[in-house]
């Protein structure tokens, strides 16, 4: 191995785990999320190993306990599968505004960063990849999906092992960390808004906010995403 | 786990993955043209991302269960109100996300 390569290796290793260290808001998340999905899917009848299988191959919190309800419910499996993705589909709209803050190249990376694009990844990897060197951006994400994937899948199986034993255990840990979601999102939003962004993210927060009063809670996202862009391009034209 | 099941988990497994893979690796390649069609682009993008988190923050929020609404609500605002400064201050999310955490756990011993 040479010594720019070398070098190099270093220096992803360090931004990867750079990522990892950056991880610690979705850790604190996740935590007690998976160990509810753990609890849930143990008492819907899915084993351990059912629970577990579902939290590495899909990564994906919504669907997976809406996947939990409709399998316990006896829904087709087609249906089944079909409400999962458009629960989903608002997933469409990260890797778009992602790719507007990372720098090209390292294509070969991006099949496996793309795996763990979840909510609160790409949140916080919004807010924080444009301040990693161009060349180490994708590694530092890929820091940031471990920790939060392995963190997601142990405690999916740590709580269908054991979630009834651990909450009781420890039962401020649920209602001190269900708090860290919504926290996630404003700490997020206060970093990353300036006022460009103002008004149209308003405007989405109307959109999304319109949907959830009419009950239809997964187009609030996209209704979301497109209220959001689509009133910054009404005032560009405008100015 | 039946075989219904396993079909089931795997194939919203592939769909989810395909969801998140295709637009990234779509978008990698195109918004990094340099055209003016592309800046703007671009930055729809952008504030696209910035809705989503927003829309998100709404999807998550919900009064603590287990008290008067009243205290729940004020003890939310405080939190929120905890988290908002703490990651103007720092500039950093992380910072914010903890006191946030800390001060909707030490609510209930100070109310």
């Amino acid at each position: 191995m040479t010594l720019q390569a070398k070098n190099r290796l270093k220096d992803d290793i360090a931004a990867y785990f750079h990522g990892v260290a950056a991880s610690y808001p979705i850790v604190l998340g996740y935590l007690p999320v998976a160990l509810a999905f753990g609890l849930a899917a143990e008492e819907a009848g899915l084993s351990n190993l059912g629970a577990t299988f579902t939290s590495i191959t899909v990564f994906a919190g919504a669907s997976q306990f809406a996947l939990l309800g409709l399998l316990e419910g006896g829904t087709q499996i087609a249906v089944t599968v079909l409400i999962c993705l458009a629960l989903n589909v608002r997933h469409i709209v990260y890797g778009p505004s992602l790719s507007t803050r990372l720098a090209p190249g390292r294509q070969k990376i991006l099949p496996f960063a793309a795996f763990g694009l979840t909510d609160e990844v790409f949140s916080l990897s919004m807010s924080r990849i444009a301040h990693i060197p161009a060349s180490r951006q994708l590694v530092w994400l890929l820091g940031l999906e471990t920790a939060a994937y392995l963190t997601w899948v142990g405690f999916t199986w740590a709580g269908s092992f054991g979630g009834k034993l651990i909450l009781s255990m420890l039962p401020f840990l649920e209602t001190a960390f269900s708090f860290s979601i919504p926290a996630l999102f404003l700490a997020l939003l206060v970093v990353m808004m300036d006022r460009e962004s103002l008004i149209p993210m308003l405007a989405a927060c109307l959109a999304s906010g319109l949907f959830l009063y009419l009950q239809l809670k997964n187009l609030s996202i996209i209704a979301a995403a497109i209220a959001g862009p689509a009133t910054w391009l009404l005032l560009r034209r405008q100015a | 786990m039946t075989k219904e099941s396993l079909i089931a988990i795997s194939a919203i497994a592939l769909g989810t993955y395909l969801l998140r893979y295709l637009p990234l690796r779509a978008s990698h390649r195109t918004l990094h043209a340099s055209t003016n069609r592309a800046v703007v682009l671009n930055r729809a993008f952008e504030i696209a991302g910035i809705s989503v988190i927003a829309a998100l923050f709404l999807h998550s929020l919900s009064l603590p269960e287990g008290e008067a609404p009243s205290i729940a609500a004020v003890r939310l605002t405080v939190s929120l109100a905890a988290v908002g400064a703490a990651s103007h201050a720092w500039k950093n999310p992380g910072v914010g996300v903890l006191l946030g955490i800390l001060c909707f756990a030490l609510f209930p011993l100070i109310l």
